[in-house]
């Protein structure tokens, strides 16, 4: 049934946490999991204004996919991992229709969200706007 | 994951749900409850608890004809009150380990992306929800 699950990841402990729920799940229905990070160009403009070109963006999803692959050692699975560039909430809900996944899991809170909001604003977006079935892990 | 909770207003969308729910349990070898969940607050002032027993019995029938015939455990629980509120109360009172439910069932517009229960559900259950379209 569930081949294809798709764990979005901005590199926060809650993502990590949602991550390594991935990784169970797909285990546990011997799916493929692919660990997405979207890089938000607009965080690099403002932070970083002349520096925003693919190398700077690619470094920091490397260093995200470090801390992804630290938190899935020793799982029995398929995995890959993909960076993306765009407004993370679009770029997720885009690749998980275009490239068919079963499903996403993601964390409640990223690094985006303040913590006295329930969900995140990514999660909140994903929710409302996927067609793929998605799983949001607290 | 040892138990799963699917909310059903009776909606289509509710039962494809369901249905997702059933073959997620399948897989794990999971217990599977279907909730209903009658809303005491739109109710008019005629209807008595018979009446709303009565009515989560037509929900569960009609879940009962759309679901494949499976091995499966599948037991069928109605509860009043306000429908968000109590599948994240029953939800984490029972323990269970996942919510899986539908993003619009019969109170939300055509409109909107998510309906008001699902939104509500995932913004303020402890436990995972999966969310089907």
């Amino acid at each position: 049934m569930l081949k294809k699950i798709l764990a979005p990841v901005d590199g926060s402990l809650k993502s990590m946490r949602a991550l390594r729920y991935a990784a169970d799940m797909a285990e546990s229905l011997s799916a493929d999991l692919e660990v997405l990070n979207v890089q938000r160009l607009k965080d690099v403009t403002i932070v970083e204004p002349i520096s925003w070109e693919a190398p700077v963006l690619k470094e920091r999803a490397e260093k995200v996919f470090s801390m992804a692959r630290e938190a899935l050692e020793g799982k029995n699975i398929n995995i890959t991992y993909k960076m993306l560039q765009g407004d993370p909430a679009d770029e997720i809900c885009r690749y998980a229709d275009y490239e068919k996944f079963d499903l996403i899991i993601i964390g409640a809170h990223g690094l985006s969200g303040i913590k006295r909001f329930m969900l995140g604003s990514v999660a909140t977006k994903v929710s409302y706007h996927s067609m793929v079935p998605v799983l949001i892990v607290k | 994951m040892n138990k799963i909770l699917a909310p059903s207003d009776g909606s289509l969308e509710s039962i494809k749900a369901v249905k997702k729910a059933v073959e997620l349990a399948e897989n794990y070898s999971a217990e599977l409850v279907v909730l209903n969940v009658q809303d005491i607050h739109s109710e008019s002032v005629s209807t008595d608890s018979a009446f709303r027993r009565k009515k989560a019995e037509e929900v569960f029938d009609l879940v009962k004809k759309e679901l494949p015939s499976s091995e499966l455990k599948i037991s069928y629980k109605m509860l009043e009150g306000y429908p968000p509120d109590d599948i994240c109360k029953y939800a984490e009172k029972e323990k269970f380990d996942l919510i899986v439910m539908g993003a619009r069932g019969l109170s939300g517009f055509k409109k909107l992306l998510m309906g008001s229960v699902a939104d509500k559900v995932v913004h303020h259950s402890k436990v995972p929800v999966m969310i089907i379209r």
